[in-house]
């Protein structure tokens, strides 16, 4: 076990690509519609649970240094609680990796694979994410670490290039503060990223004061997502309802960058790179949680199961941009609460028990 | 009891030539003096006439009187004199030693004046330099050790000799310097050169399976050079090098990739320079894997991605093209791989034949007969070019080249970023003697990166190598 | 099990190999046998849009056609199709180029005068949405058909090395404050206000006056579906824009009405102001041309007693760049550094007409064209809630709101 874990940074930058992943393409769109421009409050207010959540896994890593989340329900609350509580886990997974694959298969359809079918995205994904599932923490921790500096220099020229094409002013104050509210919740699901955390919680080599960097990493991750937000929302104003993906289309908005032409060509790599990585990781998730609840079975059986339930409800999920919002905003919120809930829920109890048996130790 | 003890010569010598199969080099002279038999057994072909006379015949023929064992052994000249057992007379009789038998001795005594004309060192051919030693490692052990010695002049340089082979029984040296490296991963190449049981070792490449922890990998993990000035480098770095007999390539682990991207001209030149060149190297290996990869791609799934001005280049000269893109890019890549496996075959004098016919001819001429196309010749030959900025792990990237060229004519540039996803974390999970494959890069070690992809002043390079264990990290004392 | 576990697990270490193996015999041997997407899509550069007189949409497509040259000529060809709706003429196009068509290279929409007229904004959408026409495509109003325009185009993309979006860049850099896109468009249309503007560029006879780009058309005639091409047609860039309301063309505006519209939005930075009969006490009678190096507005709303106040602060960087007195000849040793205050207060008064001139365009058409009322929102939107509410058609906020221009010429 111990050879197999992610040192803090690597941690960091893991929990950057997630923090960036999913909420550049679609949701700027989404919040638009729910709470117009003030849809970056939605994210503002997200962001802070996603920091809570955060939060709570540093408390729980130094209190707990050593042992993992489910031995620690295991110990403190049973077997049967552990079991729930991870296929709830194993649920959210699955169904935030129905999501991610949904939207980025619509982008990547819409955008360089017009004539293709859906099963060229099939062979492309799933080989990779399997393979990303089945390696080590500690080599997926690695790759991110390499990719890194280049999807981080993709980002920050997308953002610099996208305030070139800004020019219009924004009009404010048309979302309520009840419509940010129903827009967080309807999209809650695509944040709550941070659970990884708690999944792989004894695989992080956390030192004393290494939930700074933690927190370096993903609230440098929030200010590049909300800077790209808004300059989504200044480039677009009454027309970003119309732009579904974000990122592509703060790049598009430039005209003839340079005699380059399409500059938006960096940002279709930038999120092919995120899709693995983020699917990738998730599909860990999923296959640690698989381990959990069966025990006795290996990693294999939860790919094949994985791939096999997958590839069904793939299937059966008709792949339209509306049908997979309508998706994203009906069943996945309840399921997020596994992450917005339990998980808080259950890592305070745990930050209070720990303290008690301290005390009775003492007297 | 005792005449049991001392040897019947002839009988001696009759065994050994049995056991020797009778080889026709095999040779034996036989001495009386003083009621005193002395038998020579050695090979013809290690051993020298006129060395032999000086060196172990006169000397014995000058001895008076009591002729005895130690009086023989103090009388010949040799660097390498030693008693044996009776068994270790066949080994060192083929390791090029004089066998000398006494009738009156119940010891044997080993002569060894081998001489054997080696190549003198030069510069070795795959790595030459501009500034610097231009020494290079010969086929023969003793002048590589020289080589090497001749730079620690300390004791500190620990040489563990080893044969491997059941047949060749070839000499192989580890040499590491002992207050730097980890005893760790001497342990540990000893320990798998120890397990080998090969019949024989002909050059430092059959040890490389045996020593990598992915045998069947495509990549490289055990470094190898040619020049004795890496070598002490690498082993002032704390690695670990490994001669072997007969073949100049010394090897040395743990190895990093990192190492490919480093040139022995980087630290004679001008340390910036050297930075740039070490990003040129960069580019360059990912041009050659991903060029024709990404090229094909954009042709063939993306062309709504290609900037209108080169679709319209490409579009023009592509019109007149029989073949599809793929076949005609597999068509050029193949043409280029087979006039490189030719001129490297070839003598030097046809080489330039090829190179016209390959160049010019077939190049240019295929491209005005319209059967290529000039963007792919364009980017097939980058391609090619670029492979060679890092010429030692040619072979890998060429296949890596494949790969992706067929990847991304399958499926797209997903399939090419995936690609890259996999071949990354595939090597993420290499790890040689305790170094993980990508170190520094991944996992990132500061420390390390003044000298990774950077080249900081030899006086900023204050320490050893983090990306793997090191008994002393202090290299620079302030 | 335990076979099948280890069988499992073996497929499991070695699966990308499987993997390989399976795309390289499958889609590698479709990819053998692939044409480039060059060979299957026409590559379109600009579409044009028309409707004939029996109410049918005819749709011009400027395609790029391959060549073998050896000198990468680009060669253009426009193709025509007629049809009910978009879809279907776009299916007719496809079918008479025999190819799919690729829209992600159009850099140029241009759509008859009088197609504006009626509702554009369903077709453009149609564009937009299922053809994927990138939202910084450009779209022009021109007066003649969009077909023979496009002809024009494809005379300057294969010869001349003046493009077509050249000159609109050059519009919407200088003689427009706005971009002429689908974007802007769109971004007019659902704004508050629903207005936008869009330019105008009109083709005009070979022998008429204006500013205009030769081209020498002629060579190549019309093949696949165009029927002009035997008279030269030359494009006139007068700076004229059509002002949209809902979609819909209401005005169209020339380049001086243009200037005041900038004047407002504070980018008149191209062009000058003209005093005619001028006298003080260093001209007489004199036509002073001052040129315009910056401009700078800056737009403050406010309210005051319920009713909206929108202050404009014009700043004007000018230079007399001209002085010409009709009483002499030529006036020599003109200090053109030095202007007088009260050639001063003419500008002042000059702009404070310009600006008057241009709300009253913006009243009369009902279009906020300098985000005025993005500004009173932001300011105190529920004030600006409150005048809302009270007005009767809140489409004509712009009656009921009083402007105040302080105008500051500086020179240098």
């Amino acid at each position: 076990m111990k050879n197999d874990s992610i040192n803090i940074w690597q941690t960091g930058i893991i929990l950057f690509i997630l923090i960036f992943a999913n909420k550049i393409l679609l949701l700027p769109s989404l919040f638009y519609n729910e709470a117009k421009v003030e849809g970056v409050f939605c994210y503002l207010f997200l962001f802070l649970l996603e920091l809570f959540l955060i939060t709570l896994f540093v408390f729980l890593k130094r209190k707990y240094p050593n042992s993992s989340f489910s031995s620690l329900i295991r110990e403190k609350l049973g077997v049967v609680t552990l079991k729930i509580f991870y296929v709830l886990f194993l649920l959210y997974f699955f169904c935030k990796l129905v999501l991610i694959y949904n939207i980025t298969y619509i982008f990547f359809k819409d955008l360089i694979y017009k004539d293709n079918d859906a099963f060229l995205y099939v062979i492309c994904i799933f080989p990779i994410i399997n393979f990303l599932a089945v390696s080590k923490m500690r080599v997926f921790g690695r790759t991110a670490q390499i990719f890194f500096p280049l999807i981080f220099i993709i980002l920050l020229i997308s953002i610099v290039l996208s305030f070139i094409g800004t020019k219009s002013t924004p009009l404010l104050f048309q979302g309520s503060f009840s419509s940010i509210f129903i827009g967080s919740f309807k999209h809650i699901s695509s944040f709550g990223d941070s659970v990884f955390l708690i999944i792989f919680f004894d695989k992080i080599d956390y030192k004393k004061k290494d939930g700074k960097k933690l927190f370096f990493m993903s609230v440098f991750a929030m200010i590049l997502t909300l800077l790209i937000v808004i300059s989504f929302y200044l480039s677009y104003t009454y027309t970003s309802f119309m732009h579904p993906y974000a990122i592509f289309e703060v790049l598009g908005n430039i005209k003839d960058y340079g005699g380059l032409g399409r500059v938006d060509v960096i940002s279709v790599i930038l999120v092919i790179f995120l899709t693995y990585l983020q699917m990738g990781l998730y599909l860990k998730c999923f296959t640690e949680s698989f381990l959990v609840v069966f025990p006795k079975l290996s990693n294999v059986y939860a790919l094949v199961s994985f791939d096999i339930a997958f590839f069904f409800v793939v299937e059966l999920v008709i792949r339209n941009l509306e049908k997979t919002v309508l998706y994203g905003q009906s069943v996945l919120p309840y399921f997020s609460l596994v992450s917005f809930g339990l998980v808080p829920i259950f890592s305070i109890l745990f930050l209070l028990m720990k303290k008690k048996e301290k005390s009775d130790g003492k007297t | 009891m005792s005449s049991m003890n001392f040897f019947n010569i002839e009988n001696e010598i009759k065994k050994i030539k049995k056991e020797l199969h009778y080889s026709f080099d095999v040779c034996d002279r036989m001495l009386k003096k003083e009621n005193v038999t002395i038998g020579f057994v050695y090979l013809k072909s290690f051993t020298d006439n006129l060395i032999f006379s000086t060196a172990i015949y006169e000397p014995i023929c000058a001895l008076k009187e009591n002729i005895s064992f130690e009086s023989v052994k103090s009388a010949v000249f040799s660097n390498d004199v030693k008693e044996i057992k009776k068994d270790e007379m066949v080994e060192n009789i083929l390791k090029g030693a004089v066998v000398v038998l006494m009738n009156n001795a119940t010891k044997i005594l080993a002569v060894d004046i081998q001489k054997f004309n080696a190549r003198s060192p030069s510069e070795p051919p795959t790595t030459p330099v501009i500034q610097g030693p231009r020494e290079g490692f010969t086929e023969d052990i003793k002048t590589n050790i020289g080589l090497l010695r001749k730079r620690f002049y300390s004791a500190d340089l620990v040489l563990k000799n080893m044969s491997v082979g059941r047949r060749t029984k070839t000499q192989v040296v580890i040499c590491f310097l002992d207050s730097v490296v980890d005893k760790k991963i001497v342990r540990e190449v000893e320990k798998k050169l120890k397990k080998i049981d090969i019949d024989g070792v002909v050059d430092s490449y059959y040890l490389i399976p045996f020593l990598s922890s992915r045998p069947n990998s495509i990549f490289k993990q055990i470094g190898n050079t040619e020049k004795p000035d890496i070598v002490s480098a690498k082993l002032l770095e704390g690695r670990v090098a490994i001669m072997v007999d007969n073949s100049p390539m010394v090897l040395t682990v743990p190895f990093v990739v990192l190492e490919e991207l480093q040139n022995t001209n980087d630290y004679y030149t001008n340390y910036f320079y050297a930075t740039l060149l070490r990003f040129i190297r960069l580019v360059g290996v990912l041009i050659a894997v991903l060029g024709p990869g990404v090229y094909i791609a954009m042709q063939l799934f993306h062309y709504n991605v290609m900037p209108l001005k080169y679709l319209i280049t490409i579009a023009d000269s592509t019109q007149q093209i029989p073949f599809t893109p793929f076949i005609e890019i597999l068509f050029i890549s193949l043409l280029f791989q087979i006039l490189y496996e030719v001129s490297l075959r070839l003598p030097s004098y046809l080489g330039l034949a090829t190179s016209i016919v390959g160049a010019l001819i077939l190049g240019d001429t295929g491209v005005k007969a319209g059967l290529i196309s000039p963007p792919s010749v364009i980017v097939v030959a980058i391609a090619k070019i670029a492979l060679y900025t890092v010429p030692e792990q040619s072979a890998q990237i060429t296949i890596l080249q494949f790969i992706f060229l067929l990847v991304g004519a399958s499926v797209g540039l997903l399939g090419v970023v995936g690609g890259l996803i996999y071949i990354i974390s595939y090597l993420n999970s290499i790890e040689n003697f305790g170094a993980p494959y990508l170190a520094p890069f991944s996992p990132f070690i500061l420390k390390d990166n003044k000298d990774g992809l950077l080249r900081v002043p030899i006086t900023s390079m204050r320490e050893r190598p983090y990306s793997f264990n090191v008994k002393n990290n202090r290299r620079l004392k302030s | 099990m335990e076979k099948l576990k280890n069988s499992l697990k073996l497929f499991f270490k070695t699966p990308m190999l499987l993997v390989f193996v399976f795309i390289t015999i499958f889609y590698g041997g479709m990819a053998l046998g692939k044409d480039a997407e060059v060979d299957t899509y026409a590559v379109v550069t600009a579409i044009g849009l028309d409707k004939t007189e029996d109410g049918k949409i005819s749709l011009s497509l400027l395609t790029f056609v391959p060549i073998v040259t050896q000198n990468f000529a680009e060669q253009y060809e426009v193709v025509v199709a007629e049809g009910q709706s978009l879809a279907e003429t776009f299916d007719f196009a496809g079918l008479h180029l025999g190819r799919e068509i690729g829209l992600s290279h159009a850099k140029l929409v241009v759509v008859n005068d009088d197609y504006f007229e009626s509702d554009v904004s369903v077709e453009l959408d149609f564009l937009v949405r299922n053809k994927n026409l990138a939202m910084s495509t450009s779209i022009i109003a021109t007066d003649a058909k969009a077909n023979e325009f496009l002809n024009v185009i494809k005379s300057f993309d294969s010869g001349t090395s003046i493009k077509a979006d050249d000159l609109l860049k050059f519009n919407e850099d200088y003689i427009y404050s706005f971009e002429s896109t689908f974007e802007s468009f769109y971004k007019g249309l659902y704004s508050p206000t629903k207005s936008a503007m869009v330019t105008f560029l009109s083709l005009v006879g070979e022998n008429e006056e204006g500013i205009a780009i030769q081209t020498s058309q002629g060579e190549q005639g019309g093949e696949s579906g165009s029927q002009q091409g035997q008279t030269k047609r030359k494009i006139l860039n007068d700076g004229q824009a059509i002002l949209c309301r809902e979609g819909k063309k209401v005005a169209q505006i020339d380049k001086e009405m243009m200037k005041k519209i900038n004047l407002i939005k504070g980018n008149y930075n191209y062009g000058s102001i003209v005093i005619e009969n001028f006298t003080d006490e260093l001209f007489q009678n004199a036509r002073l041309t001052f040129e315009i190096f910056d401009n700078v507005t800056t737009i403050k709303a406010g309210f005051s007693n319920g009713v909206p106040v929108i202050y404009l602060d014009v700043k004007l960087l000018v230079k007399l760049s001209e002085a010409r007195e009709y009483d002499l000849e030529i006036k020599e040793n003109v200090d053109f550094k030095n202007i007088s205050k009260k050639a001063i207060k003419e500008l002042e008064f000059k702009v404070k007409n310009a600006i008057s001139d241009g709300v009253q365009l913006m009243r009369e058409h009902k279009c906020d064209l300098a985000e005025i009322y993005t500004k009173l929102n932001n300011t105190n939107p529920s004030k600006w809630q409150e005048f809302q509410e009270n007005l009767s058609d809140k489409d004509e906020f712009l009656n009921f709101v009083v402007f105040k221009v302080s105008p500051q010429i500086f020179s240098n």
